[in-house]
């Protein structure tokens, strides 16, 4: 059993990206805070499963991605509307906006490849143990998702 | 060699596989599109990195240097309060008559008027006279 501060060590560093991935896969900061809250609570209960097959941030992360999925899969839709802009600190860019409005429209898989991709920069095998792939799938996906995405914004022009 | 279409520019761009490399190198299109797909990763990534750390408490503000001077002072006023024991006042000597008996007592501050109360309970006003004698 991994120690409560050996855990709140090796997993707060990363909250970042996990707060990051929650967002976009959602585009609601609270949400998104809401859940990032639940992939800790989360890891923190199964971190006795913990392998260390892969860091501690992607482990993470995958607990969150999942947790996102499961969101969307919800038949509420009002995550996908942008939330008041009550706090200026969390009031998104044009350009967050812009990207967050293709991110939207894309289907979760291409979604949450291009954010852990082009968003949170990770490795194809990090990516394949988040999205339980072989990393040869990752690429294709990856191509299909960037396709899928050009189109949308070729049509929007916002590129 | 391979065509458009049949190339997955991902893997070149991510610069997991080489093999597009050559093809880009000559194809106009190809290279369009890879700038299509930089634009579209700077698209997704925003306008700055997520350096967003886990939410702490914020910092308290220094204590301003009159503050703690302040504190200081009212910590050692109560240590002296506590440690230092009250002076009395001084005590005061009065001379009661009451008939032919004279008693002389010795009073501190406000207990003076407390015993002079208490005397009159037991004698009657009019018979007791006071006079003080002088301090200590």
């Amino acid at each position: 059993m991994v120690a409560q501060s050996d855990f709140e060590r090796a997993c707060l560093p990363c909250y970042g990206r996990v707060l990051h991935l929650c967002q976009r896969m959602l585009g609601s900061r609270a949400l998104a805070e809401e859940l990032a809250q639940d992939t800790y609570l989360k890891a923190f209960e199964k971190r006795a499963s913990f392998r260390g097959e892969s860091s501690v941030a992607t482990w993470v992360l995958s607990i969150a991605h999942r947790l996102c999925l499961d969101q969307i899969r919800k038949p509420t839709r009002e995550l996908l509307v942008q939330e008041p802009r009550e706090n200026p600190v969390a009031c998104p860019e044009p350009a967050r906006l812009e990207s967050q409005e293709l991110l939207n429209r894309l289907s979760p898989r291409s979604r949450s490849l291009l954010i852990l991709r082009a968003g949170l920069e990770l490795s194809y095998a990090e990516i394949g143990r988040i999205l339980e792939m072989p990393v040869n799938q990752v690429g294709v996906y990856l191509q299909r998702a960037r396709k899928e995405a050009l189109e949308i914004a070729r049509a929007e022009k916002m590129l | 060699m391979k065509n458009c279409h049949e190339l997955n520019l991902s893997l070149y761009l991510d610069g997991e596989s080489t093999e597009a490399a050559e093809h880009v190198a000559h194809c106009p299109h190809c290279q369009a599109e890879l700038e299509e797909m930089r634009a579209l990763d700077r698209l997704i990534r925003g306008p700055g990195p997520p350096t967003l750390s886990w939410p702490r408490p914020a910092p308290r503000a220094p204590i301003k240097l009159w503050l703690r001077a302040a504190l200081v002072l009212l910590c050692l006023g109560t240590l002296t309060h506590l440690l230092v024991p009250p002076a009395l006042p001084k005590p005061e000597r009065h001379q009661v008559s009451h008939g032919h008996h004279s008693y002389t007592i010795e009073v501190r501050g406000e207990s003076a008027q407390l015993l002079q109360m208490d005397i009159e309970d037991e004698l009657g006003t009019q018979k007791v006279t006071y006079a003080r004698k002088g301090t200590n």
